[in-house]
């Protein structure tokens, strides 16, 4: 692995260019638009969906428990959130004299960016795609533990009890909850044949039953089940938050973190909240594809790509809204039953939708004929 | 463009802005905040035990940072190997579930057989660790 | 307007990526230098997170978008998670524990400078291209895309040239599940 950086890596960048030019303008220009759709992105898209999904848990919530929820500020209270943000720019933001000062402020800083850079692997449309990666859903995963460390940063550099008693149970449960999140995840992957995420959204036109969430039957059903609930447990939402269990750990690992460094964590959960429903639901909802035959969103331009991420922005809101659905259902677990659900119940039945899979598509996919 | 070691730039620019973009962002929040309560706070308050850590009214003792149950650490482990695991597969699924031509003449009952040897014998270690009791959270 | 538009697109066309390079290699070397010098165990374990992280952009800067990624998910996932672990779990550390002395500085050396050579060696018996070739001889993907990426080239290599490693692999992780175990549970009773 190093040798391959240390020579390739002072050969490739310096030379080897297809033609003086080319591959240099199209890196000029890529970085430019890039620069400018990701701009957009940041404050157009991402931070307004962090923002509306607050603004729903708190509604939700109040929905849920028969009282009304924040409804003065804009129409239905959409911008009471923005109203906290201005609010909590003029408080003060605390950090514990015995806190690791470095560590403290950079841990927002790791799980912000974390969070963000999930986006960069999310389809919007058919053609609209911040990248089209070919490793895309391993990047997920592989961001979702640098957030891990952005969290444990946190709770280790507050040098608080709490914090550090949340951080360990973060760290132990983040890390169980990754196997079978990334083996769900490879039941898709497996019978499209790829990890791009875009490709596999691409994979899932024309009707509902098309979607991803049929193939390979019952597998693929199965996978998309566990891979919510692994989810919940990455995010560290309810049944799963006993890394930050009010009535016994005070906050958890963000315990000591105020003022507008607890809204960048903040802010930053919910927008993880719904960039994995996102990726879920390209994986398995079909992403922008309506689910409707006749009604193909690849053929109609920017129209269709304005349908397609109305479609991906309203499933994934509404696996986010089925995960607040979850928090005033479900009662917390314990620390074993996190532990003992994970490997002995979503690690085994994730392998056998892995292996039924396999089986279907070396099976029953050559019968079929077809591109599953 | 495979053949050239530089990595196409539609790939990777986009995602280093995001990443880039999110932190500039949290850096001026951040950094606006602490102007505006500079500017707001009419006075700073500075008392000893208002920066202490969070606690349920006692003065602290001892440092945080105390010795854990060996349970965590057996966790990382086991998910590491897990995860080696899972990151093999990867590469598998993705030939596996491509077209005929795709495989470059690899049978499919072939790799299907690689991979029931593969999770076979990973199964083999999942059963023993469970019936070891590892997994258990609360058998001390 | 335009004009400075374009003079800026091209000479970042020019100079980025080499830029980037520059820099992602700065942050390697400065944060591993750091993960050796630091004061503060936990700022050497942070530090060497940032060093995990930065060698896989160097990774997904050379084309080899699996390993980059593997590199995140194992190095910065796993291991970064075991080593706070371990911290935790380390009786009564001092604070400022870091020490060095010729003594620690020889040791050091003795392992550092045969690994360093040893993959120096490695790297110049290579011939370089093969990553590429690799990459080119794989199928292109079902839908198309532009970037197919070097997972199914690594997939191939690792069930026709490689099979028995691959599943050896499995082998080795089954022995250090089962040594795991016995650490765990045989040890303590």
């Amino acid at each position: 692995m190093i040798p391959l950086l240390l020579a390739a890596g002072i050969g490739g960048v310096e030379g080897d260019a297809p033609g003086p030019g080319v591959l240099e303008t199209i890196w000029g220009i890529s970085v430019v638009r890039g620069l400018a759709w990701s701009l957009v992105a940041a404050l157009l898209v991402i931070t307004p969906m962090a923002l509306f999904a607050i603004w729903l848990e708190r509604r939700l919530s109040g929905k849920m428990q028969a009282r009304i929820g924040p409804n003065r500020v804009g129409p239905e209270g959409l911008l009471q959130t923005l109203a906290d943000g201005v609010k909590l720019l003029g408080k003060e933001s605390l950090v514990p004299t015995q806190a690791d000062r470095p560590l403290f402020h950079a841990a927002p800083a790791v799980v912000f960016m974390s969070a963000f850079a999930m986006y960069a692997v999310l389809p919007w449309g058919p053609d609209w795609a911040p990248t089209s990666l070919a490793v895309g859903l391993l990047f997920v995963l592989a961001i979702g533990s640098l957030e891990a460390i952005g969290v444990i940063m946190a709770g280790w550099a507050s040098n608080n009890k709490w914090a550090l008693l949340g951080t360990m149970r973060v760290a132990a449960q983040v890390v169980a909850y990754e196997i079978p999140l990334g083996i769900s995840a490879l039941v898709p992957v497996l019978t499209a044949g790829t990890m791009n995420v875009q490709e596999i959204t691409a994979m899932q036109g024309g009707g509902a039953w098309n979607w991803g969430l049929w193939w390979a039957f019952p597998a693929n059903l199965v996978a998309f089940v566990l891979f919510f609930w692994a989810a919940l447990a990455n995010l560290k939402r309810a049944p799963f938050d006993l890394p930050e269990a009010e009535s016994e750990l005070v906050a958890g690992f963000h315990t000591e973190y105020s003022g507008m460094s607890f809204s960048i964590f903040f802010l930053a959960e919910y927008a993880a909240m719904f960039v994995l429903s996102g990726v879920a639901s390209c994986l398995w909802l079909g992403g922008w594809n309506t689910g409707i035959p006749g009604v193909d969103v690849a053929g109609m331009g920017v129209w269709g790509n304005l349908l397609g991420a109305a479609m991906v922005a309203g499933k994934a809101m509404l696996l986010v809204a089925v995960m607040m659905w979850l928090r005033w259902t479900l009662p917390r677990l314990r620390v074993d039953q996190v532990m003992r659900l994970c490997w002995k119940f979503f690690l085994p039945i994730s392998l056998a939708c892995l292996v039924w899979a396999a089986a279907w598509v070396s099976v029953v996919k050559p019968m079929l004929g077809g591109n599953g | 463009m495979p053949e050239s070691p530089v990595p196409p730039p539609d790939v990777y620019v986009p995602l280093l802005l995001v990443v880039l973009i999110a932190g500039g962002l949290a850096a001026v929040l951040l950094s606006v905040s602490t102007v505006v309560t500079k500017l707001t706070m009419r006075r700073r308050l500075r008392s000893p035990t208002r920066n202490t850590p969070y606690e349920c009214g006692l003065p602290i003792l001892t440092d945080a940072r105390t010795r854990f149950s060996v349970k965590f650490y057996i966790v990382a482990m086991l998910f590491i190997l897990f995860d080696i695991e899972v990151v093999f597969l990867y590469p598998w699924a993705v030939i596996y579930g491509r077209g005929d031509s795709a495989r470059g003449g690899l049978g499919l009952g072939f790799l299907f057989l690689e991979l029931l040897v593969f999770l076979g014998i990973l199964f083999l270690g999942w059963l023993y660790v469970v019936r070891k009791g590892v997994l258990e959270w609360q058998a001390e | 307007m335009a004009e400075l538009l374009g003079k800026l697109t091209a000479a970042m066309g020019t100079y980025g990526p080499a830029v980037l390079f520059y820099g992602v290699a700065g942050l390697v070397l400065a944060s591993a230098a750091y993960a050796v010098v630091a004061k503060k165990i936990d700022h050497s374990a942070f530090s060497l997170m940032a060093c995990f992280t930065g060698v896989a952009a160097l990774y997904a800067m050379l084309g080899s978008d699996f390993l980059a990624v593997t590199q995140v998910i194992v190095y910065v996932g796993g291991i970064m998670i075991l080593i706070v672990f371990g911290v935790l779990l380390t009786d009564r550390l001092p604070v400022e524990y870091r020490q060095i002395s010729r003594e620690t500085v020889v040791q050091g050396l003795a392992v550092a400078v045969p690994v360093m050579a040893a993959l120096v060696w490695a790297a110049a018996g290579t011939s370089w291209p093969v990553v590429a070739e690799a990459a080119a001889a794989a199928a292109p993907p079902a839908a198309g895309g532009t970037d197919p990426g070097t997972t199914a080239a690594i997939g191939k290599l690792l069930l026709t040239d490689y099979l028995f490693p691959f599943e050896f692999a499995s082998v080795l992780l089954l022995v250090a599940l089962v040594g795991a175990a016995r650490m765990a549970r045989g040890g303590a009773k």
